[in-house]
């Protein structure tokens, strides 16, 4: 049987992905700020398993002018995939304004259509009345009131959906579409959404009292960047100070695990890739588990308060002197997770040049993934004391860390920026976004979206870090020491062999060969360098002593404090994972950039690294 | 003797594991819904 496809479209942060996981039973991720989806997602109907639903990128309007926006364009005119049969359009009734003119638009498209006035429940609750037969009248097509996070809402846009036509043949050709599109009078148009506003919108939406003075306490430029900096300290606080508890549980259990697995597994190779290979190297990240979920807890919790976009405004001053601006705020940000989307959510930027400056400077800030790394040398070189009678000593590190991260983005954008200047290729772009308005945090979906980033990390541990840790444990216990042989066993391995002959080139920066051994794997996803070491020790050492003695006391003791210092700064730059590498090649089309960012990123984590061991170890 | 087969089993299905997940990676059957991965930029023309 044909499949029919009907396609969410609308404007940027009106729900439409809400709406989307509702009718698909998916979870995708949803935000309260604009550009959150910057691609088509496609997922199956709940009600009948023949019918796709598309989510697109918002957008105010068919004729685009961003890639996120373009895509929703070329989905909707069946130039990319398949073409939609009939579209659902999201409106946010808070803001009709901005969304009718696209309705207008897809009408002249001659699609089937229906519209979804989306938080309607807050639009009541702030005094809006709009006359929702009326507008169904005026528009022609049906028109439902919704709030997408209510179930009886979406039983009501299932119902509508079903509905819909299976299959429709297509109206106008895409170039005939894109014509008519082109020929739309936009005075005309602008006429008549007031037209149809003036008809339909009974009372006007006010914002109340504490909404505006929230407002003017946040995007005060002084006062909001005092707040937007007390706001990240307490964040990193949160993330040493409320997982220490957790994090000790997950350590005592894998030591427990370790010694278990010894008393049960007869001694042997097998006993050795299990309590070395196995459990040393998940242990040895999973144990940073807690404080990862405590940072994604709270950047969840900002994204769904509506207070994110109000901070990108408040940077845009700031960023724009180095060649950004407040659009690029999101990217970066979404960057503290994972390049991966921060990459992708670049789209969002219409400015050629600062879409590719983004690209580069977005892998400088800190992923979670890097979290465990970062973690793991402060807890072995930061002593674990209070400064300023409030603050957690290694919790300020880590917040050093962040913003050298940034701080470096932010120069080396600045620096782009003067060579394009040379070139005349400089454009500034104002930064146009809507802000959406302050909200409870919906908890549900922040419990939700927490679990996913969780279950993520999970699953990473059991597949890609079980493989590389059980592969790393292979190379540091084959080939066996000669008979009679002086020295360690894993001197005469093949990771002994490989590490000492990368090691020159890392000594300038204080690295050992064990540290350069276990950054190799760490190309496949940076945390893997913990589970790395966490291998390589156990398999150097005596068993025993490693099940007793987790990872952290093991670096502090072997590790220098320039040697530390220097592998935290090359972690600030180090090369990123081979996920970025592959979307950086996918979303700028060019082999050459992609080696381009490879490179320069090397060759700063390597001259930091270098500068940082020298001074360091001159000093000490 | 037992232990280094089971040890050489495990060590193999790792190494055909990180091959396939990062050199050799599976190309999606073209008649499942898009998962949203986000992995062909929208650009695929086979969702569905």
């Amino acid at each position: 049987m044909d499949l029919a496809y009907y396609a969410l479209l609308g404007a940027p942060n009106c729900g439409k992905t809400v709406l989307f996981n509702g009718l698909t039973g998916s979870n995708a991720k949803v935000a309260n700020y604009p550009g959150v989806t910057v691609d088509r997602r496609e997922g199956v109907f709940v009600k009948n398993k023949n019918v796709r639903i598309i989510d697109l990128p918002g957008t105010y309007s068919l004729r685009t002018t961003s890639l996120d926006e373009q895509v929703a364009c070329d989905v909707l005119l069946g130039k990319m995939g398949v073409r939609p049969d009939a579209v659902i359009a999201v409106a946010d009734a808070t803001n009709l304004r901005m969304t009718l003119r696209m309705v207008l638009e897809l009408k002249t498209l001659g699609l089937p259509m229906v519209v979804s006035l989306n938080l309607s429940d807050v639009a009541k609750a702030r005094g809006l009345q709009i006359d929702r037969e009326k507008l169904s009248a005026l528009l022609e097509v049906p028109v439902l009131e919704t709030a997408a996070i209510r179930k009886e809402d979406i039983e009501a846009v299932c119902e509508a959906v079903e509905k819909m036509p299976r299959k429709v043949a297509a109206v106008l050709d895409a170039d005939e579409a894109v014509r008519r599109l082109e020929q739309l009078d936009s005075q005309a148009m602008y006429a008549q959404v007031e037209s149809i506003l003036q008809q339909v919108v009974r009372h006007n939406m006010e914002l109340p009292q504490w909404h505006r003075s929230l407002d003017n306490l946040v995007m005060h430029r002084v006062w909001g960047l005092l707040l937007l900096a007390a706001v990240l300290l307490l964040v990193f606080q949160a993330v040493y100070t409320w997982s220490a508890p957790l994090m000790d549980g997950i350590e005592g259990a894998f030591g427990v695990l370790g010694e278990w697995v010894q008393t049960v597994v007869p001694a042997g190779v097998l006993q050795d890739l299990l309590v070395d290979g196995v459990i040393a190297g998940i242990g040895s990240v999973l144990v940073f588990l807690p404080q990862i979920a405590i940072l994604f807890a709270f950047i969840l919790l900002l994204e769904d308060s509506g207070y994110l976009p109000r901070a990108a405004f408040l940077l845009d001053n700031l960023l724009s002197r180095t060649g950004l601006s407040g659009r690029a705020f999101i990217p970066l940000l979404s960057s503290f997770a994972c390049a991966v989307p921060a990459v992708m959510s670049a789209r969002t930027i219409q400015d050629p040049r600062e879409r590719l400056v983004t690209i580069m400077t977005a892998p400088m800030l800190t992923c979670s993934a890097r979290l465990p790394v970062y973690a793991l040398i402060i807890a072995a070189v930061i002593p674990q004391r209070t400064v300023w009678g409030v603050f957690n000593l290694q919790g300020l590190t880590l917040f050093g860390l962040y913003v050298a991260g940034v701080v470096s983005a932010a120069l080396t954008a600045y620096v782009m920026k003067r060579l394009a200047r040379r070139n005349g290729n400089v454009q500034q772009f104002p930064l146009l976004m809507e802000l959406p308005t302050f909200r409870m945090p919906n908890f549900k979906h922040i419990a939700k979206n927490l679990w996913e980033h969780v279950s993520a990390f999970l699953k990473r541990a059991g597949t890609v870090i079980f493989a590389l840790s059980v592969i790393l444990w292979a190379l540091t216990s084959f080939p066996a020491k000669p008979a009679g042989a002086a020295g360690a066993d894993i001197d005469y391995s093949l990771a002994g062999t490989i590490g000492r002959f990368i090691e020159p080139l890392f000594a300038p920066l204080g690295f050992t060969w064990e540290m350069c051994i276990a950054m190799i794997p760490g190309i496949a996803a940076r945390e893997v360098v913990v589970a790395a070491l966490g291998t390589i020790y156990s398999v150097s050492s005596d068993s025993e002593e490693v099940v007793q003695n987790a990872l952290i006391p093991i670096v502090n003791n072997n590790w220098g404090l320039p040697t530390a210092f220097a592998f935290l700064a090359w972690y600030i730059y180090a090369p990123m994972c081979m996920a970025t590498l592959a979307v950086i090649k996918r979303e700028t089309k060019s082999t050459a950039k992609t080696l381009g960012i490879t490179v320069y990123l090397f060759v700063l984590a390597y001259v930091f690294a270098f500068a940082v061991y020298q001074i360091t170890s001159r000093i000490m | 003797m037992e232990q280094y087969i089971i040890v050489g089993i495990i060590v193999a299905a790792s190494i055909a594991y990180i091959l396939r997940k990062f050199v050799f990676k599976p190309k999606r059957s073209s008649g499942s819904p898009c998962p949203g991965c986000g992995k062909c930029g929208g650009s695929s023309k086979g969702c569905g």
